[in-house]
């Protein structure tokens, strides 16, 4: 869980994120960790049939992803955006971490995978390094 | 049952619990029981599929729940009003996410369901006739009693 105290380092602008949990605690756990960055939370939705319709309307930086939701699961939701949006930055963050799922998250495009419980400075340095990269490879 | 299934939950929980609680924890010895009912003032199921069917349920007393809750969203709750219920759930589905992530690790093909989670004095869950381990666990903030369920092996 995000540490209140802890200090993160911000990210170079103020990135608008889509929170996809279906626990309420999770969202607002990942809520504070982006706002602690500097981003902003512009959408949150509790399954992945929810996200698909929050994604194309609001058009996040990055999406933060659950794997196990009732109606649509994270993996899914995630192909049906990277097949319509190659260019998405979804991150995919869940209590599953084994081999398989990660790499099938990885096939499917997530970005990153980041395995709860998270490190605030951990989770923290996935997000800022898949939304600046490229800025920093240049 | 194979204890090898078992032994990841307990694994699990012990360390989860110790990572989003910051609190030591303490197990009683795993006892095996025939179809027990669990009763508590918090219940939260997930149910496994996969090489074996079977239910994971964790019951708390009311008190523990709103203590767990209270250190996981670092505020007091004086009830169980949806909050606490979802952090709950949520740590179950941790609990039982890295128990999943240990035995796939391990070669076996374990997926579970999101967590149903029920409060009040008369709740309870019934495992009808499977054989079901169960493990207390003793944390600074009141006792978890994990059941696990699995149905025989075909």
């Amino acid at each position: 869980m995000p540490q209140q105290s802890e200090a993160l380092t911000p990210l170079a602008k103020a990135y608008r994120f889509l929170i996809v949990d279906d626990s309420l605690f999770a969202r607002k756990n990942l809520a504070r960790l982006v706002e602690g960055m500097g981003g902003a939370v512009i959408g949150e939705a509790a399954n992945g049939r929810e996200a698909l319709e929050r994604y194309f309307e609001l058009r996040p930086d990055m999406v933060l992803m659950d794997v196990s939701m009732p109606e649509m699961g994270g993996l899914e939701a995630l192909g049906m955006i990277r097949e319509k949006d190659a260019g998405a930055k979804v991150v995919i963050v869940s209590s599953l971490g084994y081999e398989d799922i990660v790499k099938k998250a990885i096939a499917l495009g997530a970005a990153h995978y980041i395995s709860k419980p998270f490190k605030t400075r951990n989770a923290a340095d996935i997000i800022k390094f898949v939304l600046e990269k490229e800025k920093a490879q240049k | 049952m194979r204890f090898d299934y078992i032994n990841a939950f307990v694994q699990a929980t012990a360390e989860v619990l110790n990572e989003m609680l910051d609190d030591k924890v303490e197990r009683s010895r795993p006892a095996l029981h025939g179809g027990i009912t669990p009763k508590g003032g918090v219940i939260a199921a997930l149910s496994l599929t996969g090489d074996v069917l079977g239910d994971v349920v964790f019951d708390m007393d009311e008190d523990t729940a709103l203590n767990i809750a209270g250190r996981m969203n670092k505020e007091e709750f004086a009830k169980t009003e949806p909050m606490v219920l979802d952090s709950i759930g949520e740590l179950m589905n941790i609990i039982v996410g890295r128990s999943i992530t240990i035995l796939n690790d391990k070669g076996y093909k374990f997926y579970l369901t999101p967590p149903v989670i029920s409060a009040g004095k008369d709740v309870n869950f019934s495992f009808a006739s499977m054989e079901t381990l169960v493990v207390k666990v003793t944390t600074g903030l009141g006792v978890i009693t994990v059941n696990v369920a699995l149905a025989p092996e075909i």
